[in-house]
């Protein structure tokens, strides 16, 4: 997952100054703004760790922060200052002007930590079982999922999730795709037919 | 990630990511720069300073896209783009990559058919492609700029508002293509000549997703509000 962190505030002298203390410790990209509507131009960002430091100050932008949230993995560390409307801010860390750098690393690596275990790696094998192998030639052979049910006396549906399957263990997502992998790997007979009418 | 101002000289620009060159060039802008800012680069040539900025940190950060100040530009604009775009990949990008892929094939130790499977999948991916650059350049940017242009609402109405199911074919694709390349096929050939075909691919893929966002995100939405106006 990749990981970015956000220093939202209307003071530059704040902004700077976190920056500067964070890329002491961490190599991270670090995007600073001065107000939490510019975050709007960043919320196509997807699977991404996101830190965000906020100036503490009531959510006006929630539906924003849902957004990043649908898709990333978000933590919230709040700035305080002297304002009263702080106590609305909902924070998952809070910090104010006289926080010690090291607080602030302990903060940062505690979040890359528990996010770190909660990273579910995809097994990466492309060993195909018996099964998506018959499924996979068929599929090379231009049949639809229906025709290779078929065929092969399954059912639709495990047609369908043998195809995923083996879409995902390939990395390879078009028919066409798949066909010059089955060739590659000589699970269709070349001899037959002409691969190159199949792609 | 940094964003780029009006205040930046445009050497730094490309200092910092050189792939903006052929960005610079849809605009008209070409190097020998200077010292020449964004700002006094816009003002000579006439370009909109904040349309070329937004393009740019779009291009630059993946994840940086400014989409309600993007549909603010005129649809003029953004097809202007699209279409210097689209001549890029037509007169330059997908004839180079034809043309590694051809050296790559004749410097194969062997003839051999697998790789024959490669080129026919290229050859294909390239119609397809071909085939939907067309089909935009034909069926919707006219309708867009006759509407904006001279009021003519007839057509506009008949404008596709999803090119999402074309795009995603065309970046699966390729993915599929550059996947083929590394993982699958056996090592028979010049690996200088491979390293340069899949850095092209690699290229090609990074100028195209950028060009299918903004087809996606702010083309659509802006045929979208235009057909609200018949």
């Amino acid at each position: 997952m990749k990981r970015v962190i956000f220093v939202v505030h209307s003071s530059e002298i704040v902004r700077c100054g976190l920056t500067l203390i964070l890329r002491k410790y961490f190599n991270i990209e670090i995007t600073q703004l001065s107000s939490v509507n510019e975050l709007s131009s960043y919320t196509h960002t997807s699977n991404s760790i996101i830190i965000l430091f906020v100036e503490a100050q009531p959510l006006v932008q929630e539906k924003l922060f849902l957004k990043l949230k649908n898709n990333n993995d978000v933590y919230f560390i709040g700035i305080d200052g002297d304002t009263e409307q702080e106590q609305n801010f909902v924070a998952d860390y809070r910090i104010d002007f006289l926080v010690s750098g090291l607080k602030i690393q302990s903060i940062v690596s505690e979040i890359l930590n528990t996010s770190n275990h909660q990273t579910v790696e995809l097994a990466e094998s492309s060993d195909l079982t018996t099964r998506e192998k018959d499924v996979l030639k068929l599929v090379a052979l231009g049949h639809s999922s229906k025709e290779i049910a078929d065929q092969l006396f399954i059912s639709i549906h495990t047609v369908i999730s043998h195809r995923k399957n083996l879409t995902e263990k390939l990395g390879i997502k078009s028919i066409s795709g798949l066909t010059v992998y089955a060739i590659l790997n000589k699970l269709i007979d070349t001899d037959s037919i002409n691969p190159e009418d199949l792609i | 990630m940094q964003l780029f101002q009006s205040t930046d000289k445009l050497f730094r620009i490309i200092n910092n990511n050189y792939n903006l060159l052929p960005v610079f060039n849809r605009f008209g802008i070409h190097p020998g720069f200077k010292d020449k800012t964004v700002e006094q680069v816009c003002k000579e040539k006439n370009i909109n300073k904040d349309f070329f900025l937004a393009l740019i940190n779009t291009y630059n950060n993946p994840d940086y896209f400014p989409e309600e100040e993007l549909k603010s530009f005129s649809p003029l604009l953004i097809v202007d783009y699209l279409k210097k775009t689209h001549a890029y990949y037509l007169l330059y990008f997908l004839p180079k990559i034809e043309r590694l892929l051809s050296k790559l094939v004749s410097s194969n130790i062997e003839t051999n058919s697998e790789f024959k499977m490669i080129v026919s999948f290229f050859e294909n991916y390239k119609k397809e492609l071909i085939i939907h650059i067309k089909d935009e350049e034909d069926n919707v940017f006219p309708h867009v700029i006759n509407f904006v242009q001279d009021h003519q609402k007839s057509n506009i109405k008949n404008a596709p508002t999803s090119f999402e199911k074309e795009h995603s074919n065309v970046e699966m694709k390729l993915s599929d293509l550059k996947n083929l390349l590394i993982k699958y096929l056996d090592p028979v050939y010049d690996n200088n000549d491979f390293n340069e075909f899949v850095s092209s691919l690699y290229q090609f893929e990074k100028d195209i997703i950028d060009h299918a966002r903004i087809e996606d995100h702010i083309l659509v939405s802006q045929i979208k509000e235009l057909k609200k106006l018949t």
